[in-house]
């Protein structure tokens, strides 16, 4: 009897497989599209979901960069008009580095040594935050429970009481409030607190005394006015007083001052009678619809602060002096734009706080992350169910083909190919897709500062992982019920359809 | 057991039993676990099938012939004894010489044809040579030469679909031959087909096995097919009931309704 010789079965070249794995899509092309569309969808809700996040943070910076200098403006106005109270003072502390300019002004006002300002910092950056916190965060009824009436540092102040003190153990005892420190270290801290109150009042006192210097310096005038018309002898001033600016700073303070200044005589042209009704002819509108930002609209261009200039020079009267614009046509044109610019930023600046904050994983917050998370999920479950179900309803063939001599790896191979293809359609058509919609919904919601500030590297970045995880995930989620296909005996398989 | 082992091509002349043994099963039982029961789909099968012979396998359904069909074509593995195909032992195989089994020794025919939708008649045909490694010029002349002897040449282009049940399953049968396997295993060949389509199969497979000397085993209700047959083989409740030469049992054909034996 001639015995067969039994080998192993031929493995098949990979340019057979494709070839083989392509007719087969071609034939299921609506099926297989429907997959890629699965796919295609559940990639573009992640990259929407990914550049919309990385735009906003973006945008935000890009907002924090330009309303930097106003905002350092703001902060002069706000220190030369007025002392500050000691719970602006802890927010201060908080961010001034030792020995920085600021540093060394409340070391001047409080006449402290840098220990006692070093101990006044620790103070407010690691404990009187989180205390406060943990009254603010309590529900209005376990407040009252806990500390009756009082809010705000004056909890502080009424807790130091010793039988107040004692009130509020028991009452924590009972609660189902929870502070993650020693009740010991809030006792601690609450003396530390009281003692270095002196401190606190000093600072702000000196404080105050600087205000009062600068005021009598500046002779009754508002510190914007001042600082419209500053040089370096500004400097000297304010150091008299107790307060440093550098150069660069006072650059930046006189530019945001006389854009300030400039507005409000604008603003105050405006007002003269007449302009009203003139601005809303040139407008086409109403004489009670036009303000403002409608003002500033039509400024921002020649013809209009042309317009404006000549119309204040005919109705302007010499004698009140008061209206009179004294800018140039390309004064006028230049406050007017940065006013829209200010104003739109403002806008932009108030949404975009929404989508981001400094808190959280990768610089999302918690609503982004969790929103994240979930079109993850969503991606995995569809495509998942997508790949389960391509496979599973071709176990007949599967059991076909290896009656006609397909290895087990053939059979893997055969799908893991026809899953990575259908995922690189579906991720790259999904993230092109997510893409544009992330893009657009970013354009929406922040306007024109979301394409200029698009960051492409980071877009790039996320779109590669939004491609990896929809070919992945393909392939991942075909790769299973193949190998259970692939395993199985072919009548086995055939028996389960 | 015939001893002549000088045999190559089977001679038509000889009777089927001095030709050698290409099938041998021993004490073949196999048993499914549903949930609780066990369910005996095979209680002890032995039998031998000669190189060349034609060998239908009647039974009721349930009897425990489709089971018998997948252990002898490797298609699924017996709870205890043996199937021998030209003296190898199936069981000792791993799953890829399996494979290279299925791919070169047996040939397969399905009630359902189990055509690949998606290729041609003459990619169907083809395929089992790319799995046994022919280069695609020398697979597509082969191809075009087996769809020939199954008269089917002028239509290696059309899908399944766009051809009838017999031609469908003529194509199977051509498949079935692609790497020349010494044995077909057909379950119910004709059993989806009309008198006429079943015809153009039974002539098919009758001159397969006249002509080329497969061994065709093949289970089946077909009057007709069944009086071509060498022998036949009754299988009940997963034991072999009778084996008798097919000159010894009387078929009627070309009634509808005619009894099984007698």
């Amino acid at each position: 009897m001639k015995a067969v010789q039994i080998q192993e079965q031929t493995r098949l070249p990979l340019g057979k497989c494709i070839e083989l794995v392509l007719s087969g899509v071609k034939y299921r092309l609506f099926r297989a599209s429907i997959t890629v569309a699965i796919i295609a969808l559940a990639t573009a809700f992640l990259m929407t979901m990914l550049s919309e996040s990385v735009t906003a943070r973006k945008v935000a910076d890009a907002i924090q960069v330009r309303t930097a200098p106003r905002d350092r403006f703001l902060f002069w106005v706000a220190r030369t008009s007025a002392a500050m109270t000691p719970s602006q003072l802890d927010a201060q502390l908080k961010v001034a580095e030792p020995d920085s300019a600021r540093w060394r002004e409340f070391k001047g006002w409080g006449k402290l040594s840098d220990t006692q300002l070093t101990q006044l910092a620790a103070l407010a950056t690691e404990q009187l935050d989180d205390y406060q916190k943990f009254f603010d965060e309590l529900s209005e009824g376990n407040r009252r429970h806990l500390v009756g009436r009082v809010s705000g540092t004056e909890i502080f102040e009424w807790l130091l009481d010793e039988e107040n003190f004692d009130a509020f153990t028991a009452r924590m005892a009972k609660s189902d409030a929870v502070l993650d420190k020693p009740l010991g270290d809030f006792r601690q801290f609450l003396t530390d607190w009281k003692q270095t109150q002196p401190l606190r009042q000093a600072i702000c006192t000196g404080h105050q005394a600087a205000v009062e210097a600068f005021a009598r310096q500046a002779g009754g005038r508002a510190p914007r006015d001042v600082f419209a018309v500053a040089d370096e002898n500004l400097i000297e001033i304010l150091t008299g007083a107790g307060m440093e600016m550098t150069t660069e700073d006072l650059e930046v303070v006189r530019q945001q001052a006389s854009l300030s200044v400039d507005a409000g005589r604008i603003a105050s042209a405006f007002n003269i009678p007449g302009v009203k009704s003139e601005l809303a002819k040139r407008r086409d509108l109403a004489v009670s619809e036009v303000n403002l930002p409608i003002l500033f609209q039509e400024l921002d261009s020649t013809g209009g602060a042309e317009w404006f200039v000549e119309l204040n020079a005919t109705l302007a009267d010499d004698a009140s002096g008061l209206a009179k614009l004294q800018l140039s046509a390309e004064r006028v044109r230049q406050v007017a734009h940065s006013k829209l610019g200010e104003s739109q930023l403002s806008v932009v600046e108030a949404t975009v706080s929404q989508d981001t904050t400094s808190e959280g994983m990768l610089g999302f917050s918690g609503r982004t992350l969790w929103l994240i998370a979930v079109s993850f999920l969503v991606c995995i479950v569809g495509i998942a169910n997508a790949m389960l179900m391509s496979v599973t309803e071709r176990f007949r063939e599967i059991a076909t083909m290896k009656c006609l001599g397909a290895t087990d790896g053939f059979i893997m191979i055969n799908f893991v190919l026809e899953s990575v293809m259908q995922g690189i359609a579906g991720g790259v058509v999904g993230t092109a897709l997510g893409f544009l919609l992330g893009a657009g919904r970013s354009w929406a919601k922040y306007g024109y500062l979301a394409i200029e500030q698009l960051p492409m590297q980071q877009i790039l970045s996320v779109a590669g992982l939004s491609l990896f995880v929809g070919v992945g995930i393909s392939a991942m989620a075909a790769v299973y019920p193949a190998w259970i296909a692939a395993r199985l005996a072919p009548m086995e398989a055939m028996r389960i359809e | 057991m015939s001893e002549d082992a000088k045999m190559t091509t089977p001679d038509a002349a000889q009777k089927p039993a001095q030709r050698g043994v290409i099938i041998r099963t021993r004490d073949l039982k196999k048993s499914y676990q549903m949930g609780e029961v066990t369910t005996q789909a095979l209680r002890g099968i032995d039998i031998e099938l000669y190189r060349g012979e034609f060998i239908c396998v009647m039974g009721p359904s349930g009897s425990g012939k489709s089971t018998f069909f997948n252990m002898v074509g490797g298609l699924d593995s017996p709870t205890s004894g043996r199937v021998f195909i030209d003296e190898v032992d199936v069981a000792q195989l791993n799953a890829i010489e399996l494979a290279f089994l299925r791919c070169r020794k047996i040939g397969y025919i399905f009630q359902t044809y189990n055509l690949v939708q998606y290729m041609t008649c003459l990619e169907n045909v083809t395929v089992p040579m790319a799995f046994a490694g022919v280069s695609a010029d020398e697979a597509r002349e082969r191809g075009m030469n087996l769809l020939e002897l199954v008269g089917l040449a002028d239509r290696w282009f059309h899908k399944p679909i766009e051809m009838s049940g017999g031609q469908q399953q003529r194509t199977a049968i051509a498949r079935s031959m692609a790497n020349n396997p010494s044995v077909l295993l057909c379950d119910e060949p004709t059993g989806n087909l009309d008198l006429k389509t079943g015809a153009e199969v039974h002539n098919v497979l009758q001159r397969l096995n006249k002509e080329r000397g497969v061994t065709i085993l093949c289970a089946t209700h077909d009057h007709r097919l069944i009086s071509m047959a060498d022998r036949i083989m009754w299988v009940r409740d997963g034991q072999v009931e009778r084996v008798a030469d097919r000159s010894d049992v009387t078929v009627q054909t070309g009634t509808i309704g005619g009894k099984e034996d007698e």
